[in-house]
């Protein structure tokens, strides 16, 4: 992460413009791995200012997958304070930002769903984009977990 | 240390405390020198 995730600008100017970083080395504070339960490096956290956990991920991730990562990440954040306008904005930005990505573009607009109909109370905006899901990326984990939809 | 680029707080509470101020979130990285 530090050679090639870390050093990429877009990496940096996301994270300036959306996020506080704070960094553990574990060799040096080994006790954070038992704080943050994990057992694994490199584990990445965000939390919002009161602790509350919105996304992790453990393992590598190159710059395009990290900023997927992090875009879902404010997604989360924004739906799981109940903020659904929030939520459809940085939905949007997410599938921009994970677009090619196999893993998390599907994630992107499973949320991007959840998003529109919280936002509007319109359940037919969440079937739209399942459906959208359902029928672009048949076989993802994401589209799994909408399938019920189909009846 | 990684990401030399990147203004990396080493104080979680610093960093919340932060992420209050400035309406952000806090990114935690873990991470392994070795």
């Amino acid at each position: 992460m530090g050679t090639v995730t870390y050093p990429n600008p877009e990496v940096e100017r996301y994270i300036h413009q959306y996020f506080v970083p704070v960094q553990f080395n574990i060799v040096e504070r080994p006790e954070v791995m038992d704080q943050f339960n994990s057992t694994w490096t490199p584990t990445i956290i965000v939390q919002d200012a009161d602790g509350r956990e919105h996304r992790r991920a453990q393992g590598y991730l190159d710059p395009q997958r990290f900023l997927g990562e992090l875009a879902l990440a404010r997604v989360k954040a924004a739906i799981d304070r109940h903020d659904y306008q929030a939520a459809q904005q940085r939905a949007q930005e997410a599938l921009e930002m994970t677009e090619g990505d196999p893993v998390r573009e599907p994630e992107a607009l499973y949320w991007a769903s959840v998003a529109d109909y919280k936002a509007s109370n319109d359940v037919n905006k969440l079937l739209h984009g399942w459906r959208e899901l359902l029928n672009e990326f048949p076989e993802s984990e994401w589209a799994k977990r909408a399938e019920f939809i189909r009846g | 240390m990684a990401g030399e680029n990147i203004p990396w707080r080493h104080s979680l509470e610093e960093a919340r405390n932060e992420a209050r101020q400035q309406n952000k979130l806090v990114l935690i990285d873990l991470f392994n020198p070795n």
